[in-house]
């Protein structure tokens, strides 16, 4: 690989661990409004209001998007995206009723967050390195499980100061 | 206690299981389009739930509006996490959001002046783990 093809390799990485970064800070905003909406509304009801809301926002930036440019997506380069592809949202509404009966359960608020990024974790590891549901391969080495101790650790230190 | 950590478990498993499959339905239809189908799935089988699983009666005139723009904000994160997975894989993906997850939680908590006492155990540890976490990040920029 050329020098010039691995600085843009180098690049898109950076910027793409950026907007994950910037995910993670929309997803505590979400998480501090939500929270703040089902003490009016119960997790569930809260949960499916701004699932409500937010197809509701979708279809708006959505057309607005659509108007500014023919919907070109660059991205595009996969086959047609099978039928599972498309109830992502249900886990989303499993995690709230889950969420809702371990924190007030026995392992409280700090051991729910701690065993929750357990799971993502090894589920991510399993995803990446045997490529299931149409993921990319990317074999787990020593190098990626070095970084991912450190941010485990890292994390497990933050959550229960 | 068994069966909680198992319920907390699972709940980590389905969490990234969404970004998995909305990231794969971004590869073929782009993050937003991806970002739609997110909520209109939970937005209709969070419905189908809700009518078979009785809510106590609600005063919604004294919710303020402000409270539901929860649903907004989402939008753009299950955007965002849709459009990352398949550039940085699933696990770095994970782990990066949950950094950023913890470091505005913190900066949330610092503003509203929960995290104060900067001389306190609790910060001291609060502030390690916020560096084994910027030397893992900066570990896996690395190649």
């Amino acid at each position: 690989m050329s020098d010039r093809e691995e600085q843009a390799q180098t690049r898109t990485r950076l910027i793409y661990s950026a907007l994950a970064l910037l995910g993670g800070a929309f997803l505590a905003v979400m998480i501090s409004l939500n929270s703040n909406l089902a003490t009016y509304l119960t997790a569930l009801g809260s949960s499916v209001t701004a699932h409500v809301l937010g197809t509701l926002v979708a279809l708006l930036v959505l057309l607005v998007n659509s108007v500014k440019r023919q919907a070109k997506n660059p991205q595009s380069i996969a086959v047609k995206a099978p039928w599972w592809a498309y109830v992502g949202g249900f886990p989303g509404i499993f995690i709230v009723i889950l969420a809702a009966v371990t924190v007030n359960g026995p392992l409280g608020l700090i051991g729910t967050l701690v065993v929750n990024v357990l799971g993502q974790t090894v589920f991510g590891l399993f995803c990446d390195h045997y490529g299931w549901f149409g993921m990319l391969r990317r074999p787990v080495t020593l190098s990626t499980l070095l970084p991912t101790i450190f941010i485990l650790v890292g994390c497990s230190l933050v959550v229960t100061a | 206690m068994i069966v909680a950590v198992v319920y907390a478990l699972i709940g980590g498993v389905i969490t990234a299981l969404a970004r998995v499959l909305n990231g794969r339905l971004a590869m073929s239809q782009g993050a937003l389009k991806a970002t739609l189908w997110n909520h209109v799935g939970g937005a209709i089988f969070g419905t189908l739930i809700v009518i078979f699983w009785t809510l106590p009666a609600i005063e919604l005139a004294n919710i303020p509006l402000w409270a539901y723009a929860g649903g907004a904000v989402g939008v753009f994160y299950i955007m965002i996490n849709a459009a990352i997975v398949s550039r940085l894989g699933v696990l770095y993906s994970t782990l990066f959001v949950i950094c950023g997850q913890l470091m505005t939680s913190l900066v949330i908590d610092i503003w509203q002046g929960k995290l104060n006492d900067f001389f306190s155990l609790t910060f001291f540890q609060t502030a390690l783990g916020c560096v084994c976490i910027v030397i893992g990040i900066l570990l896996s920029m690395r190649r």
